[in-house]
């Protein structure tokens, strides 16, 4: 397919720093050209005129959803529960890194 | 008591009747899992013992439940090592209805990590192997649940489809997964990928055991906001129904697929004309269209989704992730982020209203679309790399109906030249699974899906 968006080094490591990933720098030039390909593909949306178009962020036309926050309690975990997961526990709270 | 090859209703009977106990049905599978597994891999985790204690329809069945699943107690990854050791602390709404129903948790299932992928080769857990033949891919996401049903590891599974994850692996393997409804099954508890398509759907050896477990699975969640108020109808009774159907094919649907599924295809098109149903030419959108909003809008999910891994609350940090999720998180993230959001999320939405638009215009000339579901049979492990953008275009076909979140099944119509499985598509309109378990119970009647199903778990006898 044709490749029209070139993304540079320095995209995919600002791209990498938003996403807070960690890659390697072997990898760099792999996702530079597959995050490149995927963009050039999704060009053809442009062919569409959408310019009376509404947009759609759901499939099933639901609207006004509400839930009583504070009515049911089954899903209530307990302290334990919460933190059973957690690789980092200090007094029964998640510890997390030093914000100032 | 042989139990070999015996459908979930089947089961339900022998039990009722009590000529097979609870506990033999469950040593019978546990057993045969165990084995088979090793050649396979379709299992992430297997359970020791049952441990249900409610009675109800599916007392005694076990089932086997794809890895994404939260199931209180019982380890869930997704088939990442970020979650290689999460016990979660509470039960997904599915699984808390089989189990109210009685069923018995079999083993979770592999799947593409995060239920990224259409091969199952992106799991941290290995690859799972094609029933049909090992050296090919089962299909994915849902490849372990269709390979475990496949081999009658297990007489039923649970999948998840987001752009065709249940359909994919079930033509693959040869037999019967539905995609319902987007919001028909709550997601709750089910591991968000992409959280505007994601549906969970049962896979199964005949169309009734597909039927009953969808009864059991669908309707409104208070704990799904996206789950429909809209009412569940006794598909059982809608499915054997005697009805004519006004069927669509697209032609747009057939380009490009391999010559043996058009056969195959075109075949059964002939069969559903004697059964006595009416098939029209129906045009559809390009599926080229529906990739590239699948891909924006799922990727754009998926880096949000994936965004609660920080390793703090429970799993492992964002250095376990594979390269195909950190592929997929950063594209999200490019696409959502300052100045892009117009030119490709709002876009992606736009054409999604265009997708559905022309859906429900369609269905009103017709009750169901049929159409090929992939364009080549199980491909030959290794192969997946030859294709470009990642596999995507496996599911060009599965992805308008993700799109669009409208109902679609994959029944297998035949075997191709490698005696391969060959799935055919049936697409219905938004909350009408009923129509589609009502043609696929014809055609199983009518043609017994071609004996596929029973040839597929012949060897494992």
């Amino acid at each position: 397919m044709p490749k029209t968006v070139d993304l540079s080094k320095e995209d995919v490591l600002h791209i990498a720093k938003l996403a807070n990933l960690p890659i390697s720098e072997k990898n760099i030039e792999k996702y530079q050209k597959d995050l490149s390909e995927t963009i050039s593909f999704v060009e053809n949306l442009d062919e569409l005129d959408i310019s009376k178009t509404e947009a759609s962020s759901h499939t099933t036309d639901l609207q006004n959803v509400f839930f009583e926050d504070g009515t049911k309690e089954t899903r209530k975990f307990t302290q334990e529960q919460a933190t059973q997961n957690a690789k980092n526990i200090k007094n029964g709270q998640f510890v997390v890194k030093r914000l100032m | 008591m042989d139990l070999f090859g015996k459908t979930i209703t089947d089961l339900q009977s022998l039990i009722k009747d009590k000529k097979v106990s609870p506990p033999e049905v469950w040593e019978y599978f546990a057993q045969r899992s165990k084995t088979l597994n090793q050649d396979i891999n379709a299992y992430v985790t297997l359970l020791d013992k049952p441990n249900n204690t409610n009675l109800g329809e599916l007392s005694g069945i076990p089932i086997a439940v794809k890895d994404n699943y939260c199931t209180e107690g019982v380890r869930t990854t997704a088939s990442s090592k970020v979650l290689d050791d999460f016990v979660p602390p509470y039960e997904s709404t599915v699984t808390s209805k089989l189990k109210f129903a009685g069923y018995e948790l079999l083993g979770k299932t592999n799947m593409d990590a995060w239920a990224h992928g259409a091969s199952t080769e992106t799991s941290d857990y290995g690859l799972t192997k094609n029933p049909w033949n090992l050296d090919r891919y089962p299909g994915g996401s849902s490849g372990g649940s269709a390979a475990a049903v496949a081999a009658y590891m297990a007489p039923g599974a649970i999948g998840s489809d987001t752009g065709g994850s249940i359909r994919h692996p079930s033509a693959w393997c040869g037999i019967v997964g539905l995609k319902p409804t987007y919001g028909r099954v709550s997601r709750y508890g089910v591991i968000a990928m992409g959280s505007s398509f994601d549906c969970p759907g049962p896979m199964t050896q005949s169309v009734e055991d597909n039927a009953m477990l969808l009864q059991i699975m669908a309707g409104k969640d208070p704990y799904d906001a996206t789950s429909s108020p809209v009412a569940v109808p006794d598909y059982r009774s809608e499915m054997k129904k005697k009805r004519k159907l006004k069927i669509g094919i697209a032609r747009e649907y057939l380009k490009g697929v391999e010559p043996d599924i058009q056969t195959a295809f075109e075949n059964m098109v002939e069969v559903i004309k004697k059964m006595g149903h009416e098939v029209v030419d129906v045009s559809l959108m390009s599926p080229e269209y529906s990739i590239s909003v699948y891909t924006i809008a799922q990727r754009a999910e998926v880096s949000s989704n994936l965004g609660r891994y920080d390793g703090i609350r429970y799993a492992n940090n964002r250095d376990f992730f594979g390269q195909e999720a950190k592929r997929r998180i950063m594209l999200g993230t490019y696409t959502l982020s300052h100045g892009y959001y117009d030119a490709f999320y709002k876009k992606a939405q736009k054409v999604r209203t265009l997708i559905k638009n022309n859906f429900k215009k369609t269905f009103e000339d017709a009750n169901l679309i049929i159409g090929p579901n992939t364009p080549v049979t199980a491909l030959k492990v290794g192969e997946f790399e030859k294709y470009p953008f990642f596999g995507e275009l496996m599911d060009q076909l599965n992805e308008p109906a993700s799109a669009a979140g409208i109902p679609a099944m994959s029944i297998p119509i035949g075997l191709d030249s490698r005696n391969l499985p060959i799935g055919m598509q049936i697409m219905g309109n938004y909350f009408d699974e009923a129509s589609i378990f009502n043609l696929a119970y014809q055609i199983e009647q009518e043609t017994k899906f071609f004996d596929v199903i029973k040839k597929g778990r012949e060897k494992y006898k």
